[in-house]
């Protein structure tokens, strides 16, 4: 019986369902042009009238809502005095809707403003839809608005009810021409604030804010009594409570380059006032805990303390910056108070210079001393208690993995080569800054880190030379670095880069091989088992002269005799020049052939004639080589390779048989130089890696 | 009684064993070459004590480049470099391992100053096995050094033997401001730039740091006001954060 009853029930809920579908699509169709007064025609209050469209009555038992779509380019409808047009005509992409209840008041809507754009209002929410702005409501999430890649919101909204208005711009501009991407949230007259989950990017700023408290964004660099917000002046930055930011490449606060990573991560209650400078560094105002994200290290106040931490590994550089620390009271905390505390000079207020190259240095505050900021980085002309990654040349003979006392730069400085006496090659008269100075050794102690102990052990010097002499030296003034097969490099500073380094210690490497085989050939030679190669030569060289001198001492004689004798000595330095030359010609001949065997190996992968053909630099790279220059001769082919060991992706399509780039000479080659250990392992494990092969 | 007799015998004995003794010195001392002879040694004292003063010196500024060690144990990075912390494993050198570390390596190096004494042609000189004991206090170091030399000329001989040298150095003075840092660095795995700076500024000193790995940061504790010739005194260690 109970059973019985409720199939009934079943039966009549799914008849009065059936009932109420075929209502919800009562479809009204209307004719071209025809003003329709809605109002009497669905039953709803208020004035009502619409263009253009199609309309539906969804009802329930507890409801009666009217569903206007918009079908054509001028279709509109209008409540009251507030007007919904320039909306584009309903499409299988894109809806077109106003859904209002049987009082006129919007429940629903979405749609997309056509090229126009235009103002609109909805429950109390006025806002200006830029052009193609997809524009979405329900009574749950608000007004949602998307901007159309770089539109331009020409007012903030004004919000007289208790709804908000959520804006996603990409590129876009603000009224004030700040621009921004992600969401901002529009919920009274004054001005928006972040999402609680989510992010936006405002001026350049990636800004995650409070997710408890409201964090409003202003455009006028002052401070608030808010608990939590971001204002952006023109030339400043103040930001308050659980606020993070990450300057992007386009802020206009600090300095930020491709590879630049600097973030600000504030606590309920700290702030942050961040100056711009210009043509100086940005001042970074810290007020209680706070931490800064530079490169791969964090300098945080904690408690009042200021540590540095470890972050992520990433290999990027550093924004410069000032950074003062202060507690939430204002109050410095980073020093020693008082001039002269407990005997101690120099207590007092520090701050920290960040440069753009992973280093800081502590200097006390206002010291009066002079330091400024360029593309390279900070000076460090002042005198800091601490410093983090600037080398000394001192603390470069100490810590460089290698040559120690060979890698002696002030005695390099100085070093006058054989031969090349009017060569300037000391560095004190290359103008250059402490800071970039430091900033050098700082380089090489990093590019030399990357070498194999084979290359380490392929040079004894490295010489710094300015450019002039670089011109004199090789006769070529348009390069930046050479190696000359004598155990040395030679860099002009400002030109050192990871690529340049790597290229001429492959040819420093390739010569040492050859040489070392050069080397195992004399020794293996009887005739020369005494003396040394060198010595040879060196003795061949002293008959020559001998020789020499004695014919212009025979050219003075008047007697014969006298002729006679000299002439015998000559005959006899002749003779021993004679079977000298035997032996340094046989030990080249056997060198030459012998140790061309690196040559040849490459050069049979290679299956090229090298020197530079019509091929246009930006075909490159093709036929294993790496660029244009690589056409040169083997040695800059090989070479040419070092400056991309660094770029793992680089030869990825080269190396792997799927991709059409793909040309087995590039693996030939890599294979050649991790053999002969140009490469590390670890180097050429990530290539393979990235290759997938 | 018959105790008291055994008394008096014993003080007998004793007594002529002096006096005999006394005797026989007086007598063989010219031939045994030990006589308080007029050799004049002063130079070669002078010249043994300058010499541990210029290897001390040497030796603290070649000890402070590696942490104090001659040789850094494990683990160390790059060259000769001990790794102090490594997260919860605590190597930090003490005073003593420190002082054991100059005596040992000061006992090999005195040998290449004095150079077998070669300086000294008017005498024939030989040394023998050379002992140093080390301490340090904030201001000086002290060598306590058995250095045995025997000095002779024609009949003359001197015997050298202890020297007790005092060198004005700072070490101690870094090496407090170093365990200072080591004590605020135990258990964090972050470094603390306030101690850092308060160390320096109270010590007057210079702290540079710097990246060796992606773990390990070398630190270099400077002393400008310590200095042999143009060179300043440097304490370089590490540390590893993860």
């Amino acid at each position: 019986m109970f059973l019985q009853t409720n199939i009934i029930k079943m039966k009549i809920n799914v008849l009065l369902l059936i009932v109420l579908i075929s209502c919800s699509f009562l479809v009204v169709a209307q004719e071209e042009g025809e003003i329709l007064d809605l109002g009497n025609l669905l039953g709803i209050g208020g004035n009502v009238t619409a263009s253009g469209i199609d309309y539906s009555i969804e009802e329930t038992s507890q409801r009666k809502d009217a569903v206007i779509n918009f079908n054509e380019e001028n279709s509109f409808l209008k409540i009251g005095n507030n007007t919904f047009e320039n909306i584009q005509p309903s499409s299988e992409k894109q809806n077109a809707f106003v859904k209002l209840n049987e009082e006129g008041k919007i429940i629903e809507a979405d749609f997309m403003t056509n090229e126009n754009g235009g103002s609109y209002e909805i429950n109390g929410v006025e806002f200006e839809a830029p052009p193609n702005s997809w524009i979405r409501y329900n009574q749950k999430r608000g007004i949602f608005m998307r901007l159309e890649e770089n539109s331009t919101v020409s007012s903030f909204p004004k919000i007289s009810g208790e709804e908000f208005i959520e804006i996603r711009g990409d590129d876009s501009k603000l009224p004030g021409g700040q621009t921004f991407s992600g969401n901002l949230i529009f919920d009274s007259n004054e001005n928006p604030h972040l999402p609680s989950f989510g992010n936006a990017r405002i001026e350049g700023i990636l800004l995650e804010g409070d997710r408890e408290t409201k964090t409003r964004v202003y455009f006028d660099g002052k401070e608030k009594e808010d608990k939590s917000y971001v204002s952006l002046g023109q030339n400043n930055l103040v930001a308050k409570g659980d606020v993070k930011m990450n300057f992007g490449k386009n802020n206009k606060y600090a300095k930020i380059e491709e590879s630049d990573l600097f973030s600000i991560d504030l606590e309920k209650n700290s702030k942050v006032v961040l100056t711009s400078n210009q043509d100086r560094i940005p001042f970074v105002d810290t007020f209680g805990n706070v931490e800064i994200t530079q490169d791969s290290k964090i300098i945080k106040n904690k408690d009042n303390q200021i540590f540095m931490d470890n972050g992520f590994t990433l290999e990027q550089t550093t924004s410069p910056i000032k950074l003062s620390f202060f507690d939430e009271k204002e109050k410095p905390i980073f020093g020693i108070e008082g001039e002269g505390f407990a005997g101690i000079t120099g207590g007092s207020e520090h701050e920290i210079l960040v440069d753009n190259f992973n280093r800081f240095a502590i200097i006390p505050k206002n010291s009066g001393e002079e330091f400024y900021a360029n593309s390279e980085g900070i000076d460090t002309k002042f005198s800091s208690r601490l410093s983090y990654n600037y080398v000394t040349e001192e603390d470069l003979n100490l810590l460089t993995r290698g040559k120690i006392n060979s890698f002696d730069f002030s005695k390099s400085y100085f070093r006058h080569y054989e031969g090349y006496e009017n060569l300037d090659f000391d560095l004190d008269s290359i103008e250059i800054s402490e800071g970039e100075r430091s900033l050098m050794m700082g380089r090489i102690r990093d590019y030399w880190s990357s070498l194999t102990y084979e290359t380490e052990n392929s040079i004894d010097n490295i010489y710094l030379i300015s450019s002039s002499a670089m011109a004199e030296l090789i006769d070529y003034d348009a390069a930046g670095a050479y190696e000359k097969n004598d155990n040395a490099i030679y860099l002009i500073p400002e030109e050192i880069d990871i690529e340049t380094f790597r290229h001429e210690m492959s040819h420093a490497r390739y010569n040492n091989l050859v040489n070392q085989k050069k080397k195992e050939i004399i020794n293996d030679l009887p005739e020369l088992k005494e003396t040394s190669y060198k010595e040879l030569n060196k003795k061949f060289i002293d008959y020559s002269y001998q020789i020499e001198s004695l014919k212009e001492e025979k050219r003075k004689l008047d007697y014969a005799d006298e002729m006679m004798e000299v002439q015998h000595k000559i005959n006899e330095l002749e003779e021993k020049k004679k079977g000298l030359q035997e032996i340094i010609d046989q030990v080249d001949g056997q060198m030459i052939e012998e140790s061309s065997i690196y040559k040849k190996e490459w050069e049979k992968i290679a299956e090229i004639n090298y020197g530079y053909t019509e091929i246009p630099s930006e075909n490159y790279p093709t036929n294993g080589l790496i660029r244009k220059y690589s056409e040169k001769f083997f040695g800059e082919d090989m070479a040419t390779y070092l400056e991309k060991v660094n770029e793992p992706e680089f030869f990825s399509e080269l190396i792997n048989p799927k991709s059409e780039a793909y040309d087995p000479r590039y693996l030939q080659k890599l294979n050649y130089l991790y053999k002969y250990h140009f490469i590390s392992d670890s180097e050429y494990d990530a290539i393979l890696e990235a290759a997938g092969i | 009684m018959k105790n008291k007799r055994g008394q008096i015998t014993l003080f007998i004995i004793i007594g002529i064993l002096i006096v005999v003794g006394g005797i026989v010195y007086f007598v063989l001392r010219d031939s045994i070459g030990l006589k308080n002879s007029n050799l004049n040694t002063d130079q070669v004292n002078t010249f043994v004590i300058n010499c541990i003063k210029e290897t001390g010196e040497e030796t603290i500024f070649e000890l402070g480049k590696s942490g104090g060690y001659f040789i850094a144990p494990n683990p160390n990075v790059y060259p000769n470099i001990p790794v102090y912390y490594d997260k919860t494993e605590n190597n930090f050198i003490t005073v003593k391992e420190i002082e054991e570390e100059i005596s040992l390596l000061m006992e090999q190096k005195l040998f290449f100053c004095t150079k077998n004494f070669v300086n000294f042609p008017n005498f024939e000189i030989t040394q023998r096995e050379i002992n140093i004991d080390t301490s340090i206090d904030a201001e000086k170091i002290y060598f306590d050094v058995d250095y045995p030399i025997i000095v002779k000329k024609s009949n003359e001989t001197t015997q050298l033997k202890n020297f007790e040298v005092e060198i004005p150095s700072n070490f101690g003075k870094v090496y407090s401001a170093v365990k200072e840092f080591m004590m605020e660095q135990m258990g964090q795995n972050q470094i603390c730039l306030t101690c850092l700076l308060e160390i320096s500024i109270i010590n007057d000193l210079n702290v540079r740091m710097s990246d060796y790995d992606n773990e390990t940061t070398i630190f270099i504790f400077e002393d400008k006001n310590y200095k042999k010739g143009e060179e300043t005194f440097k304490y370089v260690f590490a540390n590893k954060y993860y």
